[in-house]
């Protein structure tokens, strides 16, 4: 259990509470043990700033080291995104993946490409529901020997659905193996480019 | 007119580029303090700022060591303190150190490009 820092003056008192539930709320999403070294860290920081500073009030102090510090929300927001993004590749939470990558598609075109993969895995996963509500018209249609089209097809006169109920077992198949090599490329991408420290 | 649009933009663009540099080689400085001995995290702030005058605000720089620890370039330790309150100590690794000693001659390189 992390030790707080009392005040004497009740405002200094609550501009430090208030500061350091600023930061629990920004990393309310990472895992236990990085939530607390990050707000042990910060009260660290908070504690020597305090006793570093001979003169000035209490609340002068404490003003001065959270603005030195900045808004939590800007200086954690790297971290916190690069932790979730971590996780959810590790995870494989698609949800998560890509919310987070649409945001870091704006400025790299790394992850747009990957954003651009993941849609197209999820409109292929979407063929499930076209099989449910238009049957005749999903599937894996050969005419002759020859595959005619794959997933949802408007004209499929002179052709033969193949696949019949195994269709929704093989697009699963198909989506599985496509996430599971974009999610790794993506994985060994951001552990060959880690290394940016800014 | 021209001038004075002239200038403003000019100024922002080193601005910008100051920033830049200082938040580039922040990584480069932390490991040459830390070279010497572990150092804590204020601690570790304030000498940047007044050895090397980077004005860098301290909130940037906690980013900068999470992943340099997750690059295992810097190690920690939480050490207790009489005030109930722990420090945590970053030094460096042995990755850290050979690390330093390239980014130290690529920094060399470039100066003497410069010349």
């Amino acid at each position: 259990m992390m030790q707080k820092i009392s005040f004497t003056e009740r405002n200094a008192q609550q501009v430090y509470e208030q500061f350091l539930s600023n930061v629990s709320n920004v990393i309310k999403d990472l895992p236990d043990k990085d939530r607390n070294e990050i707000v042990m860290e910060i009260n660290s920081h908070i504690y020597e700033g305090m006793e570093s500073m001979d003169n000035g009030s209490e609340i002068d102090r404490i003003l001065s080291i959270t603005s030195q510090l900045g808004d939590p929300h800007e200086f954690l927001k790297p971290i916190v995104t690069e932790r979730q993004l971590d996780d959810a590749l590790k995870k494989f939470k698609l949800g998560k993946i890509l919310s987070i990558i649409y945001k870091k598609a704006k400025t790299s075109v790394n992850y747009a490409m990957f954003f651009i993969l993941y849609l197209f895995s999820l409109c292929t996963f979407s063929l499930i529901f076209f099989k449910l509500f238009f049957p005749a018209n999903t599937g894996l249609f050969y005419s002759g020997q020859r595959i005619k089209a794959f997933g949802f097809a408007l004209n499929i006169s002179g052709t033969t659905e193949v696949l019949g109920g195994w269709f929704y077992l093989v697009v699963i198949a198909i989506v599985s193996v496509f996430y599971g090599i974009i999610t790794l490329l993506l994985r060994a991408t951001r552990r060959r480019t880690k290394h940016n420290f800014v | 007119m021209y001038f004075l649009y002239f200038c403003i933009m000019e100024s922002k663009y080193i601005s910008n580029w100051t920033s830049q540099l200082k938040k580039g080689v922040l990584p480069y400085l932390v490991l040459s303090i830390v070279q010497e001995r572990p150092f804590y995290g204020y601690e570790l702030i304030k000498k940047i700022n007044q050895d090397f005058h980077t004005d860098v605000t301290d909130g940037t720089l906690y980013p900068i060591l999470i992943r340099m620890y997750d690059e295992k370039i810097l190690k920690y330790e939480w050490v207790e303190q009489s005030s109930g309150i722990p420090r945590k100590y970053y030094a460096t690794t042995e990755k850290g150190t050979e690390i330093f000693g390239i980014m130290r001659s690529v920094i060399q390189n470039l100066l003497n490009i410069e010349k």
